[in-house]
């Protein structure tokens, strides 16, 4: 059957086949079947000229999604720039097309354009409001670039089977092998090269920067975050201090869906490009979370307040005072793995905690500066 | 008014049998998540007037529960199997047509199979694990938003799902 009506139910039974793929994490098949998907899609629109505006706008957006599935960014921009030309389609739909053209623009930032990565490069490219084009807010840039070289010492270490660091700086021969040095920025909404030291003799570290690599690591946590896996990173990363650690990290690092819609990374090894895209949100990784002791009372709390005091002095959890405008104190406890690239960070500046209120403390779940 | 949950493994015209299992068991593990027994008695919102609908699933066993631990995922995903119920059950309607979204499907609700998209009801579903009234109102209002920019355009059911009370709250434009 090729009636229009026919191709597009083909199109939806194939669509429908590459979820269940992806649901089992075959993503190469599924992007092979949202493909198949697609050409269906295109071929019922191809008979759809003289159908109602919706029908037709509709059918173009479903189009354009799965082309942007099966990783076709240039049909499915022409098909959403056909679809935004329709006159008389419904705002929400032509909407939607727009969310998918950031998608496909996004992708097209990812791209290298020629630009010849070492292995230890990593393309790093942001979009958002807060992010024109070869221009970013410095804060939502450099943050970002900062977490993700505290990403790679805390893999280094961790590969390396050292004991979760609390307090002070990483080696200085870890900081040499891992260091982060940017390049000259690009204009693709904003892209950078980060580059990692390199060790100049043979170093500890340098077996820990062989395959499958730190940054090949961090990818893949950040790729398990974006999943919402929390299972699998237990499994990654068994030591609890370390999975907290990495879990507010990749929070931070994913968009606030406001400044910053998308954040994404390509890398080449062994001649083989490598793109990761966090476009969850922090709000949507709400769920990552590290199962906390159960205590009789808790109840969610969250307070605003100047960051002061801080006791890291003890083995084990710290601790922390925030002081609201009002002058009233509230004592933090701040669990291991957070104090050191977490919170420490954020001293002295005006934040946001929330946590758990047990008896006269709170402990510490996230905290955002404001 | 009964929701058997089981019944969408079978599948409607716009919904095949793998989908509705799937959401079905998603809904499943939600429920089991937030300790409710089965069948459960689910509070609705709907049209100005408040009621309750007995929803059934399938008890869902560690195999199942493991692959919906994407708990965003499967509250979505649960709480369309609750609307899609709820849509037949209250209103008759069942979905005629799916088409595609970024990560997802959307599913078009209706009687008539004559056209694709035209004369049907798009459905907007979002799903809690367990939140507050204050949330649930929330969460309505912003898909009721997201509907009325294409007020007159389109004809939208927005169903809001909650699994921790469980409610569901029931809005049409």
């Amino acid at each position: 059957m090729n009636d229009p009506v026919s191709l597009h139910r083909e199109a939806m039974a194939l669509a429908d086949e590459a979820q269940h793929e992806l649901h089992w994490g075959q993503a190469t098949k599924a992007r092979e079947l949202f493909g198949r998907a697609f050409e269906r899609e295109l071929a019922a629109i191809e008979q759809m000229h003289d159908a109602p505006v919706l029908e037709q706008a509709v059918l173009i957006r479903s189009a354009a999604a799965l082309g942007v599935e099966a990783q076709r960014f240039g049909a499915a921009e022409r098909m959403i720039a056909r679809g935004l030309l329709l006159d008389g389609a419904p705002n929400k739909i032509l909407d939607e097309m727009r969310d998918l053209l950031e998608q496909v623009h996004f992708h097209r930032h990812l791209d290298l354009r020629g630009l010849v990565l070492d292995d230890t490069d990593v393309q790093m490219s942001i979009a958002g409001q807060a992010i024109g084009f070869g221009f970013a807010n410095a804060d939502e840039f450099v943050t970002r670039v900062n977490d993700f070289e505290r990403i790679l010492y805390r893999a280094a270490e961790r590969r390396a089977g050292r004991p979760y660091r609390e307090g002070g700086s990483p080696k200085k021969k870890l900081k040499e092998s891992f260091e982060v040095y940017l390049s000259v920025p690009r204009a693709a909404s904003f892209a950078v090269t980060l580059r990692l030291g390199r060790p100049k003799e043979q170093l500890e570290w340098s077996e820990i920067v062989g395959e499958p690599g730190v940054i090949a690591e961090a990818l893949d946590l950040l790729e398990i975050a974006q999943a919402r896996d929390m299972e699998l990173l237990q499994k990654r990363i068994p030591e609890e201090s370390y999975r907290r650690n990495f879990v507010a990290l990749a929070k931070r690092m994913a968009p606030d869906g406001k400044n910053v819609a998308m954040v994404g990374f390509t890398t080449r090894r062994n001649g083989q490009e490598r793109r990761v895209s966090l476009i969850h949100t922090r709000a949507d990784l709400e769920s990552l979370r590290l199962p906390e002791p159960s205590v009789a009372e808790v109840k969610a709390v969250e307070v605003r307040g100047f960051l002061k005091f801080a006791d890291d002095t003890r083995a084990g959890d710290g601790r922390i005072k925030l002081v609201e405008a009002s002058g009233k104190t509230h004592q933090i406890v701040v669990p291991e793995g957070m104090m050191t690239d977490i919170v420490r960070p954020l001293w002295d500046d005006e934040v946001v905690v929330r946590g758990e209120l047990r008896g006269s403390e709170i402990r510490l779940d996230e905290i955002d500066s404001v | 008014m009964q929701i058997d949950l089981e019944q969408l493994i079978a599948g409607m015209p716009g919904l095949s049998p793998r989908s509705g299992a799937a959401m079905a068991e998603a809904a499943g593990v939600c429920f089991d998540e937030q300790d409710h027994p089965c069948p459960t008695e689910l509070d609705l919102a709907m049209g100005g007037g408040n009621g309750t609908a007995r929803v059934s699933w399938r008890e869902p066993s560690e195999q199942v529960k493991r692959s919906w631990a994407d708990e965003p995922f499967a509250t979505e995903q649960g709480a369309y199997a609750v609307a899609i119920g709820l849509a037949r059950e209250a209103r008759g309607l069942v979905a005629l047509e799916r088409s595609r979204r970024f990560n997802g499907f959307d599913y078009w609700l209706g009687e008539d199979e004559q056209t694709l998209f035209a004369d049907k009801v798009r459905l907007e579903v979002s799903g809690i694990r367990h939140g507050t009234d204050a949330q649930i109102k929330a969460r309505v209002k912003q898909k009721v938003e997201q509907v009325a920019v294409s007020d007159g355009e389109l004809k939208g059911l927005v169903i809001v799902v909650e699994f921790g009370k469980p409610r569901a709250e029931v809005v049409e434009r």
